[in-house]
């Protein structure tokens, strides 16, 4: 990971703070950091050092007091930014510090008042992130909001040192700034497992009953409501909700399904495990059953003892402080980044909801006949395609997440997604699958590159294991071969990268005749290609 | 006395810390002269780790001249005294 730094103002002990972040999330990074208010030339000119570093990331941070009042200038060298860094996402601070005016009173009626011009400058760039593909904001301003002016800046250090932040201040953006980069990088964590007494409501379920437990749209137990509807936000943005209580199940799921109040609900959980067994064997046996690994897996549970026992024998699973009082904990969920992300595609609206309709595939198929009637019944469609503007967040985030089906787990962001998608000799495509229980979205990605001499080779593919053995992988590789066909190419000459998890994409290169050749490459003719499944229908 | 003797106990350890040293290596008078990585910019994030370990604010015009631990520790004596009258 390559993080170039442009500044205005002395960013140094903020970028070390960073990089002390980042290393204990297992992320060494290099950095350059441009010399000190060198922002417009580094940017403006093809050959600055910044350009021949290749940064994979480009923080852009000016001191507002010097360009509140000119937005156009500093949009417009976002929007060169954002060109000539087109590989790489382009992070903007933006502005939070109005000194105010000597004469308070007038504030807001004058065109020149400071706050109403880092109002006006702050729209501003927030409608160019808007509009450029790979700009975001870094959000100084709820930072500030949130721990106030006085605790953030140290004047001294701006008149001695050109240095904004406080020592406390430098600690709060650099984590901010860490938590940004880790987002790029798509390690946002899938699944969140919640403990059910005092965690998503107060008191004890068996000794208190359904009707006295914590829970409500007012007063006390609106905490309780509230930390739910913050959960479930969570969820419309993605992440796989899972119980891990010990309850009587029976009666807990008698609660989650009756209680007025609760927001969350049974449909909304991918799975559960609500007994007297220890938390580190359920914590095992959910990863199992949603087939998500250990290390996607975020527990949340009021007791100390239970978080401990957790933390010691799976390290994998992040299991994060909880507040002593629950008033704190609907805010508490805003603070623990695990699940922060820079986009939200269409699959992760709704990837509980599938989750739900993968147990209703599960419950037709014991009541089917054979296996192929099985997936005759199921009436599957596909649709493969060329990356659009619409499938390229998606197909990025596959390529991040995806572990096991997947044969060489070269990661790539939208930007880079973007860059093949420009060059004549590469093609990037998706292929979305569904049936009769429903849409399944965008589930698996192909990069296919032609080289010289009629070879075409196969860059990554990749499928999301909740559609496999269905033989929908089987059709996309017939239509990813016949796309490189297409393209004039003879032979396909496939990378398989192994990984501890990914043993199973290398099986289907053998199961499909691709062979291995002395350099390590698997290679397949392109004359004989299989036929598609025939309980696969293809979409146009 | 003791407490001055104390004052530069701290600050042998934090100066270590700061600059990613062992504490053993330091010379016995460390200043900015003769400790690698105590430039301008060092010097900040040293004074900041001395504020937060003594819980104490140095004036803006003080810290420019504080590029020894003597220096230091003689001003820490001096903010400490002057916040206790306070």
């Amino acid at each position: 990971m390559k993080i170039a730094v442009l500044s205005s103002y002395t960013i140094d002990l903020i970028q070390k703070q960073a990089a002390k972040y980042l290393a204990r999330q297992g992320i060494s990074a290099e950095w350059y950091l441009a010399p000190f208010n060198q922002y417009s030339r580094e940017i403006l000119d093809p050959q600055s050092p910044s350009k021949s570093f290749m940064p994979d990331l480009v923080l852009i941070s000016i001191d507002c007091d010097e360009i509140l009042h000119e937005p156009d200038k500093i949009i417009s060298l976002i929007a060169a930014a954002s060109k000539q860094y087109e590989s790489a996402t382009v992070l903007v601070h933006n502005c939070f510090l109005p000194r105010n005016q000597p004469i308070r009173f007038v504030e807001w009626n004058q065109p020149i008042s400071r706050r109403y011009n880092r109002a006006k400058f702050n729209c501003a760039i927030a409608d160019a992130a808007q509009k450029l593909k790979n700009v975001y904001i870094l959000d100084l301003e709820s930072i500030v909001e949130k721990f106030g002016l006085e605790k953030m800046v140290d004047s001294r250090l701006y008149y001695l040192a050109k240095m904004i932040f406080s020592s406390f201040g430098t600690q709060k953006v650099a984590e901010q700034l860490a938590t940004q980069i880790l987002a790029v990088k798509g390690k946002r964590k899938k699944c969140l497992i919640l403990d059910l007494d005092n965690t998503l409501w107060g008191g004890i379920l068996g000794e208190d009953g359904v009707e006295h437990i914590q829970l409500s749209n007012d007063g006390q137990g609106k905490a309780f409501y509230d930390f739910q509807t913050y959960i479930l936000m969570l969820y419309q943005s993605g992440i796989i909700l899972g119980i891990c209580s010990k309850n009587d199940e029976a009666l807990a799921l008698e609660a989650i399904e009756k209680h007025p109040y609760m927001i969350l609900r049974k449909e909304h959980f991918a799975g559960w495990r609500i007994n007297w067994l220890d938390k580190i064997q359920n914590l095992r046996s959910l990863a199992e059953e949603l087939n998500i690994g250990l290390d996607s897996m975020v527990f949340l549970d009021d007791s100390p003892q239970e978080r401990e026992l957790v933390k010691v024998a799976l390290p994998e699973v992040a299991v994060p402080e909880m507040p002593k009082d629950f008033s704190e904990y609907p805010e508490y969920l805003a603070q623990i980044s695990y699940f922060e992300t820079f986009s939200v595609t269409a699959e992760d609206v709704r990837r509980g909801e599938m989750y739900a309709q993968e147990r209703e595939r599960t419950e037709f198929r014991q009541s089917a006949g054979s296996f192929e009637d099985y997936l005759q019944a199921l009436e599957i469609r596909v649709r493969v395609e060329t990356a659009t503007d619409f499938t390229i967040p998606r197909i990025a985030q596959l390529t991040q997440r995806t572990n096991q089906f997947n044969l060489t787990t070269r990661r790539y962001t939208e930007s880079e997604i973007l860059c093949f998608l420009e060059k004549i000799r590469w093609k990037v495509m998706g292929i979305s699958s569904a049936d009769k229980f429903g849409d399944s979205g965008l589930v698996g990605a192909a990069l296919v590159e032609l080289l010289e001499d009629n070879v075409a080779r196969l860059d990554s593919f990749l499928m999301s294991c909740r559609v496999l053995g269905r033989g929908i992988e089987q059709a996309f590789l017939t239509a990813v071969l016949n796309t490189a066909k297409g393209m004039g190419a003879q032979v396909m000459k496939a990378e398989y990268l192994p990984t501890e998890k990914n043993g199973i994409a290398r099986n289907f290169l053998i199961e499909n005749e691709f062979i291995l050749d002395q350099r390590g490459y698997f290679i397949r003719n392109l004359d004989a290609l299989f036929e598609i499944p025939r309980w696969i229908k293809f979409d146009e | 006395m003791s407490d001055h003797n104390n004052i530069r106990r701290r600050l042998r350890k934090i100066i270590a810390i700061v600059f990613e040293l062992e504490e053993s290596n330091l010379p016995d008078q460390p200043s900015s002269q003769n400790v690698s990585g105590w430039d301008s910019l060092g010097h900040i994030g040293l004074i900041l780790q001395v504020e937060d370990e003594f819980g104490i604010r140095f004036e803006t015009e003080a810290i420019p001249t504080l590029f020894s631990m003597d220096l230091l520790a003689d001003e820490i004596e001096r903010v400490q005294q002057s916040q206790a009258l306070r």
